[in-house]
């Protein structure tokens, strides 16, 4: 397990938090597409999310290590919608490479945009991402 | 408490147990407390990526052919993710297998076409008091689980001490269950919880409730419990540690060895006080400080503490959660905690 912390910019008219949890729930998509999908369904997201708690800027808490199953029926449309600041030829990479993989599974690590800031842990405790644990 | 009573030869239901003690905020638990709440639990099955049904959900209805219905293999399915299902029973739904004693040992039927026996987590933990306060963890790593995906295995227990079902809980994925927003009085309070830590990880919530600044520990609910520190002391819980609020740290805790106990941690506030005791016994006390009427305005949480975001995830199981946000029964604590024992089987 390698977690990663990737801090979401506001963009697009969405604020960091809803732009993270937009992005988020597309990940989620990668497996179970919306075409599977149940308005019922409470899972609706692949990895938690967490608030700077000064800036309040939404980072989503990912793990590079761990293989995501890319389901045949899967649609980027949504997901790429969401990366403007992506260059297009990294897009169609992204592409390229989920088409290549439909039905099996890739690490998370090798879908974050060259665009993403990624903090460690210890990268992000160093920037205020986690208080001083407050002990009873 | 669905047991029967007799009444002039007749055999009726007796009361559940928010039928008797009316009134809870929230609750939640492996069986039913209330008429009426029949729905325990919304679940996903996980079946391995790629199969059919991977990541499906249906809700849970306890098995009312038990004594005190429950959640079992047995218990009906319904309000199946978009593609349905044709498993009528929560065994079939995840393909158990063969688990005696259900159906005299007969296997689950494979309804579904499943590749492997499912494993199991909760999505959402049904409130019963009416109120709608359910539990909810829409990511999947963080989600308690109530089945391993062992072929011919029953339902996740408790523990060696009783057989009664459980939601495990997991601090690697700080599993937890949120009650976003609840309308809970801060102040007053009358709750029982019924858990088991399985490894010890130090202040691990049992049920927390953040404020609007994110810490549970300042300005909070006075209804944080958690699993005390290391192995030396039990149950602590946090009232009153607002130093905006004029506050000084005050904790009421449960001092006593802690290996891997089953507990039933009792709480009750008043517009002064807040007490705490483990397993019946004698009360700890300590000034809160808060004001009256007094409401929650984040969020709460089963199975962690709270600081920033959930954190100090319990390593365990629980099993029952019951939140009053009155005084009301707090005389009816004594009767409530043996009724909470005397099905979960405590101490």
């Amino acid at each position: 397990m390698a977690t990663v912390y990737l801090p979401v910019e506001p963009q697009l008219g969405m604020t960091s938090a809803e732009r993270a949890e937009a992005i988020d729930a597309q990940v989620w998509c990668l497996r179970r597409p919306a075409s599977l999908q149940s308005p019922q369904d409470i899972t609706k997201y692949y990895y938690p999310r967490i608030t700077h708690p000064v800036t309040g800027e939404v980072a989503i808490v990912g793990d590079t290590t761990e293989e995501i199953y890319i389901n045949p029926l899967v649609d980027l449309t949504e997901l790429l919608a969401l990366l403007p600041e992506v260059p297009q030829a990294e897009k169609d990479g992204l592409v390229a490479y989920i088409d290549a993989n439909r039905g099996s599974s890739v690490p998370f690590g090798q879908l974050i945009p060259s665009t993403s800031t990624q903090l460690t842990q210890v990268e992000a405790e160093a920037l205020g991402w986690f208080p001083d644990p407050i002990e009873p | 408490m669905a047991s029967v009573a007799e009444i002039d030869g007749l055999t009726v239901p007796s009361a559940f147990l928010l039928d008797t003690y009316t009134g809870a905020a929230a609750a939640y638990s492996v069986r039913q407390l209330k008429s009426g709440a029949t729905v325990a639990m919304r679940v996903r099955r996980v079946t391995g990526a790629g199969n059919t049904g991977n990541d499906d959900e249906a809700d849970v209805v306890f098995d009312t052919s038990l004594a005190t219905p429950t959640i079992s293999l047995d218990s009906p399915v319904r309000n199946f993710s978009a593609g349905g299902s044709n498993a009528t029973t929560l065994g079939e739904f995840l393909n158990v297998g063969t688990v005696p004693p259900y159906n005299g040992g007969l296997a689950f039927s494979n309804a579904d076409s499943l590749t492997n026996t499912a494993s199991c987590f909760v999505d959402e933990w049904k409130d019963q008091s009416g109120n709608a306060n359910h539990a909810t963890q829409s990511t999947p790593a963080s989600q308690p689980q109530i089945h391993s995906g062992t072929v011919d295995t029953d339902l996740i227990t408790e523990g060696a001490t009783t057989s009664r079902p459980a939601l495990q809980f997991d601090n690697s994925s700080t599993r937890h269950l949120q009650i976003t927003s609840p309308a809970f009085r801060m102040d007053i309070r009358t709750c029982f919880y019924v858990f088991r830590e399985t490894t010890s990880v130090n202040f691990s919530g049992i049920v927390s409730c953040a404020d609007i600044s994110g810490e549970d520990f300042n300005r909070t609910a006075a209804s944080n419990i958690n699993t005390g520190n290391g192995t030396t002391t039990f149950g602590y819980i946090a009232v009153d540690l607002s130093s905006s609020a004029g506050g000084a740290n005050k904790n009421v805790r449960i001092q006593g060895t802690k290996p891997t106990p089953h507990s039933l941690a009792s709480f009750k506030s008043d517009s002064t006080n807040a007490s705490l005791q483990r397993n019946n016994g004698t009360f700890d006390t300590a000034t809160h400080g808060y004001g009256t009427n007094v409401t929650n305005p984040g969020n709460a949480y089963v199975g962690c503490r709270y600081s920033a975001g959930p954190s100090n995830g319990l390593t365990g199981t629980i099993q029952e959660v019951i939140i009053y946000d009155t005084s009301t029964h707090q005389s009816n604590m004594s009767s409530i905690n043996n009724d909470l024992n005397s099905y979960f089987g405590i101490y």
